[in-house]
């Protein structure tokens, strides 16, 4: 043989030893990392995360070998096996754990939407495509609930549904579609985002307060509270905030209904004696209270004030006083208007209120149906300023809220949860209930939006379903991903080893070849 | 002939590449180059700069004295411009976002111009620097040369760049050139605009997420103006004073406003609305015609006020025009909002006082201004053109860049065959088969160069012995069952 024919040889075989390389793990986290993308899994997730772990372990064992032993057989044999054993081993494993992982999200559901307590048994079971919960209450008196069905399919149906080849559809992409139009529909973000309040400070974890139960707190994941136990400004809902937000209310709607009461009466009726409690009195009197809403209070900066209010009255008035069209309309004689030239000089609140006590104005009852409770007897400037401040009322972060003080626990929460959904998604355009449950709109409902109409909102059934599908198809489609490949690469790679370890035992032969050819004279 | 196209493959690689870059910002340099002058010419000179270095490190690679190969001095020299042109994008990529990102006040990002919408860009701030003329020209902040008209005025102030003494404007004593004029109404819009707004509301507000409760926040919350958002505490724009702490505190931002009164350009200081921050009108219809509603049964308003012989649309207007008054007042909103209203179809208008509408219906009373300035994302592009413009070419140059970058090293590998590259590797091979044997006779090219395909083992002794070692070798192998060293991996 001459020098340059095992020369060609040499380069040929180390070509072919790195193709041979090329086509085992590279070729595999190409193709996945592909199919991650067109699935939404991302490039950088879990399941690239999974086979590059894999290709480590792999190439971390090539060294060992490499150190340990001079044979290539055996350095092809041993590698092999640790590919072999780690991607059929973890698709082998996956086979075990996911259906537990679906029956675990499946009793989740069961338990969320039947409200059950710990001692309540569950058993689920996969029947055809979807798995069922059976379920025996812990109190005798209630009834044995059998083939519950649960939004959660079965394995097998999992695998047969879940197609990353076609580029995207399949059951992983309907299961992602519930959660996606819950997040459309309210106009909220994926996990909660916002942490700005107005007099310029941020909001942040979960605070300690006083020592309280947290049932006001809806979801501390991804959720950022002020010191006063609310949600910053300018947060908006994530998702499991938003469920617990809907769940909160729906469900205390549906016990008092029960008892035969209306939650919102009873909330109302806990609001006033919240209000003339001797603990909220007290607050009121403190420096905490008193620096925001006090004489000079800072909450005044964010917030339309009665003396603001008069201000702005006084400068109306007399610009309305300069106004032609006023001029001339104040001057046609017998015309039945409501207030005299006099009034718009030094107009302000108690103005007003006389002219509306003049028109004999049912200021009362237009207030009640606003939402703001007044008594008969409360004078009508009195009435107006309490109009005011339910829309231009500013919650300093530092001030606990009245509701804070409602003594009932089930309605305190559920107090904060129709602030939350109705008040804080007013402001933030993610409205999440609406009063009039008929013809009310929810979702982005801004100034030039309408958002969305009431019968897009998602019930208790929905939100329970999606809760219960957030548990687990996070990190299970990706790895649903994961096994499928390594099952098909598995003796791929296996192969794509054994030829670049004989290829490079043929380029080493042909080395010293020709090493020894050259210098041994 | 090999010299002829190695100073064609040169010519075809930087040359080229700046030629074309030339080509297609041509256009956009000749009609800006007046305003931002050497900002335009950063898409050109970062590629000559790029040619400059390239052929200094082509000189100091391919010298005489050095040791490397052809092939080795080729691969380091097609190594250059993909190192330089693509390394610069990684660069870009990196620090670039932040620079753009402060320039606009996050209203720009650098994704939107990236990726290919550099051009619609740069059409977009060209037409905002005439918008901004424009609405001065209408102002009377920029006074019309004799004999012209509005839209000739607007001409000659766009015709010598924004940084050109203009003769009309030598007598003002706030601004002589138009960037001086753009500087002093953007830190008017900005200080005592858009950054006294308070959080999250003004990010909702251009976020589309302004609700009632935004809005009313907007309107009525308290602003303080931050003296970190002043540019030039020091000018007759700003006043301020110190507090007891030693703290500066703002007392007025100025914005430049033609008084009717004293016929001249004054400084005001005149507040924002959150309209005036978005720019355009809101708009909502009651969807019915008001001139043809009954107000008595048979009796339209047009009937009534034809009985009162009142000039209807005339009356609307001058209410309107009222209440814009009266908003302006510091007390309710703190700077002018004029409505308008169709008698006809019941569409009515907020109309924003920074628009080319508002600064026609400022015309229709004395107490209030025009005011000639963009809304605040525009006016933050406007007081930034520069930096963008420059930004713009560059990333003009993007795409250019990368395909160059191929490019080049190709031209690159060309020159180095025409260099002798091939034939050099040739040579190295063969001195490595035959160190220390005889080496056959030189053939046609150099002393070292021999024609392919000749078998070197012209002793067949000496092939014997090369072909018995090789057995011998491989035999020992076999028996062995095992190799004697190896370093590689495989």
């Amino acid at each position: 043989m001459d020098a340059k024919k095992a020369l060609r040889r040499q380069n040929l075989f180390r070509t072919l030893k790195t193709v041979s390389y090329l086509l085992g793990y590279p070729l595999m986290l190409l193709l996945l990392m592909q199919s991650a993308y067109a699935l939404g899994f991302g490039v950088k997730g879990i399941a690239t995360e999974y086979v590059m772990i894999a290709w480590a372990i792999v190439t971390a064992v090539q060294i060992l070998v490499t150190i340990i032993t001079k044979s290539y057989s055996a350095r092809a044999v041993s590698v092999v096996i640790v590919s072999v054993i780690l991607l059929l081993g973890f698709s082998v494993f996956f086979d075990f754990k996911a259906e537990d992982k679906l029956n675990a999200a499946a009793e989740v559901y069961a338990r969320d939407y039947y409200r059950l307590e710990k001692e309540d048994k569950v058993s689920v079971y996969a029947k055809g495509d979807t798995i069922y919960a059976d379920i025996t209450f812990a109190d005798p008196d209630k009834e044995k609930i059998t083939g519950a069905e649960t939004p959660i399919k079965s394995y097998n149906e999992h695998l047969s549904e879940f197609k990353p080849w076609s580029g995207g559809s399949g059951l992983s992409g309907s299961i992602n579609s519930k959660t996606g139009g819950l997040i459309s529909t309210y106009n909220i973000s994926g996990s909660g985002s916002g942490n700005k309040n107005t007099d310029g400070t941020r909001g942040g974890a979960a605070p300690e307060i006083r020592g309280n139960d947290p049932e006001i707190w809806f979801g501390e994941t991804g959720a950022v509270y002020n010191p006063n136990g609310l949600y910053a400004d300018s947060y908006i809902f994530g998702v499991e905030q938003t469920i617990q937000i809907l769940l909160t209310i729906y469900r205390t709607q549906e016990d008092y209904k029960e008892k035969g009461l209306d939650a919102d009466v009873a909330l109302a009726a806990a609001y006033a004696e919240a209000e003339s409690s001797s603990e909220w009195l007290a607050y009121k009197s403190s420096k905490e209270y008193q620096d925001a809403y006090g004489p000079k209070g800072t909450a005044y900066n964010y917030m339309l004030t009665e003396e603001r209010l008069d201000e702005l009255l006084r400068s109306l008035g007399t610009g309305l006083g300069n106004m032609d069209l006023v001029k001339s309309l104040f001057s046609i004689p017998g015309l039945p208007l409501p207030i005299q030239k006099s009034d718009l000089d030094n107009l302000d609140l108690q103005k007003i209120a006389d002219i509306i006590d003049g028109m004999s104005l049912d200021i009362r009852s237009i207030a009640g149906s606003l939402g703001v409770v007044v008594s008969d007897d409360m004078p009508t400037r009195d009435v107006l300023v309490k109009l005011v401040y339910k829309f231009c009322f500013y919650q300093m972060p530092d001030v606990l809220p009245s509701m804070y003080f409602i003594k009932d626990k089930e309605l305190r929460a559920y107090a904060y949860a129709k602030y939350y959904a109705e008040v804080h998604g007013s402001n933030n355009a993610c409205v999440l209930y609406a009063e009039d449950q008929e013809n009310g709109r929810i979702g982005g409902i801004t100034m030039s939006d309408n958002g969305n109409p009431i019968s897009d909102a998602y019930s208790e059934e929905d939100l329970c379903a999606v809760r219960a599908i957030s548990s687990y198809s996070g990190s299970f489609f990706p790895l649903l991903l994961v096994r499928r490949y390594a099952m098909y690469f598995a003796a791929f790679i296996a192969l794509a080893y054994l030829l670049a370890y004989f290829f490079a035992y043929k380029q080493y032969m042909y080395s010293v070849i020709i090493k020894d050819g050259i210098y041994n004279d | 002939m090999k010299k002829v196209l190695r100073v064609l493959f040169h010519l075809l690689s930087y040359p080229l590449l700046i030629g074309m870059i030339i080509w297609a910002d041509l256009e956009i340099i000749k009609e800006q180059y007046k305003n931002y002058s050497y900002f335009m010419l950063i898409g050109i000179i970062v590629p000559v700069v790029m040619m400059i270095l390239f052929y200094v490190l082509y000189l100091i690679v391919t010298r005489r004295r050095s040791k490397k190969s052809k092939l080795c001095q080729t691969v380091i020299i097609c190594m250059i411009p993909i190192l330089t042109l693509g390394g610069l994008w990684v660069a870009c990529d990196k620090y670039l976002p932040d620079i753009i990102d402060d320039a606009t006040s996050g209203t720009i990002a650098y994704e939107d111009l990236a990726e290919g919408s550099w051009k619609e860009r740069a059409e977009i701030n060209a037409d905002l620097l005439k918008t901004f003329v424009k609405m001065s020209v209408m102002a009377r902040l920029l006074p019309k040369p004799p004999g012209t008209d509005e839209d000739q005025a607007t001409e000659y102030y766009l015709s010598k760049g924004v940084d050109y003494p203009y003769e009309e404007l030598e007598d003002n004593e706030y601004y002589h050139t138009i960037n001086e004029l753009i500087a002093i109404q953007y830190q008017s819009i900005n200080a005592n605009g858009y950054a006294s707004f308070n959080d999250p509301w003004i990010g909702f507000a251009t976020g589309n997420r302004m609700t009632i409760p935004c809005l009313i926040h907007l309107l009525l919350d308290k602003r303080t103006v931050d003296p970190d958002d002043i540019d030039k505490l020091d000018s007759p724009t700003v006043s301020y004073h110190e507090d007891d702490d030693g703290n500066i505190v703002i007392d007025e931002v100025k914005l430049a406003v033609y008084d009717e009164k004293t016929g001249s350009v004054v400084l005001k200081p005149l507040s924002w609305t959150v309209l005036d921050m978005l720019g355009e009108n809101q708009e909502f219809s009651l969807g019915l015609s008001v001139r043809n509603m009954e107000v008595i049964e048979g009796t339209t308003v047009k009937d009534l006020a034809g009985l009162l012989n009142i000039n209807l649309d005339e009356m609307v207007n001058n209410a309107l025009l009222s209440m814009s008054v009266i908003v302006a007042d510091e007390h309710v909103l703190g700077s002018e909002l004029y409505i308008t209203f169709d008698l006809d179809t019941g569409d009515l208008a907020l109309v924003p006082s920074n628009t080319e509408q508002g600064i026609v219906l400022s015309r229709g009373t004395d107490e209030l201004y025009a005011r000639a300035a963009l809304d605040y994302m525009k006016m933050a592009w406007l007081n930034s053109n520069g930096l963008l413009y420059a930004i713009v070419m560059l990333l003009s140059v993007r795409t250019w860049f990368i395909y160059g970058a191929a490019w080049i090293a190709l031209m690159m590998l060309l020159d180095g065959c025409m260099r002798g590259m091939l034939t050099d590797e040739k040579q190295k091979k063969d001195e490595l088969f035959f160190k220390g044997k005889k080496q056959p006779k030189a053939r046609k090219y150099n002393r070292t160069s021999v024609p392919i395909g000749t078998n070197f083992m012209e002793s067949s002794r000496e092939e014997q012995k090369l072909n018995s070692m090789q057995e011998s070798l491989v035999r020992a192998i076999k028996e062995s069952g095992g190799i004697t060293r190896n370093d590689d991996l495989f």
